[in-house]
């Protein structure tokens, strides 16, 4: 069985980060005050699903915990319990120590248990001390006895006897258990007869079937259950003995187990429905049952009058979203509540997609290129067709190379994510960030449903980390600051992405105090990074703070300001095939404006000749390209050959050289020189001549041969020939290593 | 006089067979008998579409008589609390059947 089931443990763990991670995003948007029930709900519903899968993996210790997580939360959403601050807070930890402790499992990892421990011990605390006050409209007996049984119940322990003792039961008590099938169930080996079967082993057991949302026979989808039951178990044991009867089914069903009082009125044990464990369609409408068995037969009309009959208790029990009208009984609350649950199956985030290994999608734009490659040399061979024959043949491949471009474009969207992916950890990051330093932070985020490349999604978010954590920390001010300068005391950090011309432009925008020009001009200066009499632009000031070791920050926070921040983000930025800019007003705030290519596949190059070989040098890193003149070349020691350009004195590589190739010609001014950048630093590349522009599809060097300082990649051109992609940065280094050993 | 329908194991593997011979059944009139002394395996989606069949039987007011019942199959029926709702004849279980 165990291995059986390890093929199923990376969906379930990439399903409950996600799920984990629209949990913190309904927390951060729960107004304490009044919290929107559909959003605790969908809270409810994390842990319950979470819990489910965990439990039928074995996993302990997550288990327990979001046992008491989802007791916590019930209590909440049945509004037994009101939604506080410190209960949002803890509420916020829960989710990073799921993550954590979910980390450590699929890591096969020890669990740090102190910290979970700790709060789960405060979740019980919490669930313990709210079940007696509360506003509690329910029947408070229940309630009551409810609340401290759930609280004292972590799945490990066996506290049943407290809990009966803590009831004063004298008759055993009872377990009023609602029991819904999910549509997979069966088909998941799971059979309610053995179930039931191992219930009835615990005491005495009544099974009242519900029929309602099962079709006429011909329509019946034969696999799937459509029964639901309810279910009363008179016996002494402990809660999690009859948790155990339903361990292997937890996820593919609905479950609410109550414990009812001895004596009470079964009545008021009317059930609130459970969560939905997974988002599938909800056949049928939440049933209100009361405790006390009653025939359901096949015929519609007794249920609705069992129904009918506890609405009044079960309404004041029951949670915001299976809301009947309290007062009206019989038919009214069937309808609401079949909206209900559609609503539910739409909040939680229903929409028809399936979920792809990113080595398939990889090969899938393998694939593509080699295409694309294949009928650019047919294009080629083509243009040396003759004849009648050969125009139809070239016209046919024009279809073809539209074709090919939008098949190209098709797959390249496939690997675009909306950036709201990166985007969603700001919130909680500002959150937190703006609590620590005590400043009144607003984040505005727009343009979420930006699509971009998912490895420049993955890598784009550490630096926009850096910047949002730069603008709170150094760009926004104290709120009495703010306040003295005739601002609003909060302030505002903007995101925004879009589409600008083939390209992503990401923005960080806030509307602090901007950058201090002369602060950081006699930061370089002290420095000696500027000459003491250097006038520089504003934009020259504003790059300065993207060298390394650069900071103008009083005191380095740990937040940031530790100087190694703006030349990493930039240099990851142009690693992306991107670059970073700046504009800011003293006083008024500043504007960071990264731009991205829309994906790593594909990039914009200029070819060039050297000999009989043909390079690309990626059009984000060319300046400009010029002929020198035979003056304008110097000899330095230490530096070889270099050229004056734009005030600077840049070196020379001699791709030839570099490379062993024999070049056309070696005088310089018979060549070109193309000025590149890479890593900040800018060097001349002398080529024999131009060759055209174009985008190349990037194979990968690594894949096929190793990984080669400066060059980036290869591609294969029209005529089948092969094209090394330069790589700027790893270039230059290269470059300067012979420069010295020359 | 209609022929008895015989049931050997209505259970997942079978079901779409079982299902289409029920579908049969009910284009037929008349009262039906069920034989299920044969009954050794039987599941919950057997049950349901069984129970489904039963249901659609006495809506059409034709009558459902079991001629036989195995041990298999009154367990797994009371098990779910489909007892009453198969017309299963014998001992219902307490609580369960206040027709």
């Amino acid at each position: 069985m165990d291995l059986d089931l390890a093929q199923f443990h990376s969906s379930f763990f990439e399903e409950s980060f996600e799920a984990l991670d629209g949990m913190e995003a309904a927390l951060l948007g729960l107004d304490v005050g009044a919290p929107d029930p559909e959003r605790v709900n969908s809270i409810f519903r994390v842990a319950h699903s979470i819990k489910g899968g965990a439990g039928m993996f074995g996993f302990k210790d997550v288990a327990s915990f979001t046992h008491t997580l989802e007791t916590l939360l019930d209590e909440l959403r049945s509004g037994r319990m009101a939604v506080t601050r410190d209960i949002s807070d803890k509420l916020l930890l829960s989710v990073d120590v799921m993550r954590a402790m979910l980390t450590s499992v699929q890591r096969k990892e020890a669990v740090d248990m102190q910290k979970v421990a700790d709060l789960q011990f405060d979740l019980e605390m919490i669930v313990a001390q709210g079940a007696g006050g509360a506003a509690a409209p329910a029947a408070p007996a229940t309630a009551a006895a409810t609340a401290p049984a759930a609280a004292a119940q972590p799945a490990a322990a066996g506290n049943g006897a407290a809990a009966a003792s803590a009831n004063g039961g004298s008759n055993a008590a009872r377990w009023a258990i609602e029991f819904r099938a999910l549509p997979e169930l069966l088909l998941r080996g799971n059979d309610p007869i053995a179930i039931f079967s191992s219930l009835a082993e615990l005491g005495k057991l009544t099974v009242v079937a519900n029929m309602q949302a099962v079709p006429r026979l011909r329509s019946i989808d034969a696999e799937r259950c459509y029964l639901t039951w309810t279910l009363e178990l008179e016996s002494d044991c402990a809660r999690d003995q009859v948790d155990a009867a339903f361990e292997w089914a937890a996820v593919d069903c609905e479950l609410t187990i109550k414990r009812v009082e001895a004596g009470a009125s079964s009545a008021s044990a009317a059930v609130a429905p459970a969560a939905v464990v997974e988002a599938p369609v909800v056949a049928a409408p939440p049933v209100q049952v009361a405790a006390a068995p009653k025939v359901v037969e096949a015929a519609p009309k007794p249920v609705e009058a069992a129904v009918a009959a506890p609405a009044p208790a079960a309404a004041s029990a029951s949670t915001a979203q299976a809301a009947a009208t309290p007062a009206a009984a019989g038919p009214a609350p069937k309808p609401a509540d079949a909206k209900e649950p559609a609503k539910a199956a739409a909040a939680g985030g229903e929409h028809s997609s399936i979920r792809v290994s990113i080595e398939k999608i990889d090969e899938l734009i393998n694939t593509v290129g080699e295409l694309v490659i294949t009928q650019a040399m047919l294009s080629e061979l083509g243009r040396k067709l003759d004849g009648s024959v050969a125009e139809q043949f070239r016209s046919g491949l024009n279809q073809l190379e539209r074709n090919m471009r939008e098949l190209q474009e098709s797959v390249m969207r496939v690997r675009m994510l909306p950036i709201s992916f990166t985007f969603s950890r700001f919130p909680r990051m500002v959150r937190d960030l703006a609590q620590r330093l005590g400043k009144q932070i607003e984040l505005k985020m727009t343009g979420e449903q930006t699509e971009l490349d998912k490895t420049v999604l993955e890598k784009i978010g550490d630096p926009l980390v850096h910047l949002v954590r730069n603008s709170i920390d150094h760009g926004i001010e104290a709120p009495d600051v703010r306040v003295k300068a005739g601002k609003s005391p909060t302030g505002i950090v903007h995101l925004d992405a879009c589409h600008r011309g083939g390209h992503i432009a990401v923005e960080i925008r806030d509307d602090g105090n901007g950058l201090d020009k002369s602060r950081i001009l006699a930061k370089a200066r002290s420095r000696g990074l500027v000459g003491q009499n250097d006038v520089l632009t504003d934009e020259q000031v504003h790059e300065l703070i993207f060298m390394p070791g650069f900071s103008t920050a009083e005191k380095t926070t740990d937040v940031s300001g530790r100087g190694v921040g703006m030349d990493v983000v930039r240099r990851n930025v142009k690693e992306l095939g991107g670059k970073i800019e700046i504009a800011s007003e003293l006083g008024k705030g500043s504007r960071f404006i990264i731009t991205l290519p829309l994906t790593l596949a594909i990039v914009d190059g200029q070819s060039v000749s050297v000999g009989s070989e043909t390079y690309i040098v990626p059009l984000t890193s060319i300046v400009e390209s010029l002929q020198l003149q035979p003056q304008s070349v110097n000899r330095l020691s230490g530096r070889g050959e270099v050229f004056s350009f734009r005030g600077d004195y840049l070196p020379i590589v001699r791709l030839h050289e570099l490379f062993g190739i024999e070049p056309r010609a070696t005088a310089l001014h018979e060549g070109l020189i193309v000025v590149a950048e890479g890593d900040g630093r800018r060097i001349g590349l002398f080529v024999d001549e131009l060759l055209g522009q174009q985008q190349v599809v990037i194979k990968s060097m690594e894949a096929n041969y190793g990984p080669v300082d400066g060059v980036a990649g290869a591609t294969i051109l029209g005529d089948g020939s092969v094209a090394l992609i330069l790589d700027l940065s790893g270039l230059i280094r290269v470059a300067a290593g012979t420069a010295r050993a020359a | 006089m209609s022929i008895a329908l015989v049931l050997t194991s209505p259970t997942i593997r079978t079901i779409t067979s079982l299902q289409t011979e029920l579908a049969e059944r009910l284009d037929e009139s008349g009262p039906l008998q069920i034989d299920a002394t044969a009954v050794d395996r039987v599941d919950t989606a057997g049950l349901q579409l069984l129970a489904a069949f039963v249901r659609d039987l006495r809506a059409e007011a034709r009558t459902v008589e079991w001629v036989g019942c195995s041990d298999a199959l009154q367990k797994a029926a009371q098990a779910l609390g489909l007892h009453s709702a198969l017309c299963l004849p014998g001992t219902a279980a307490p609580g369960s059947d206040k027709n």
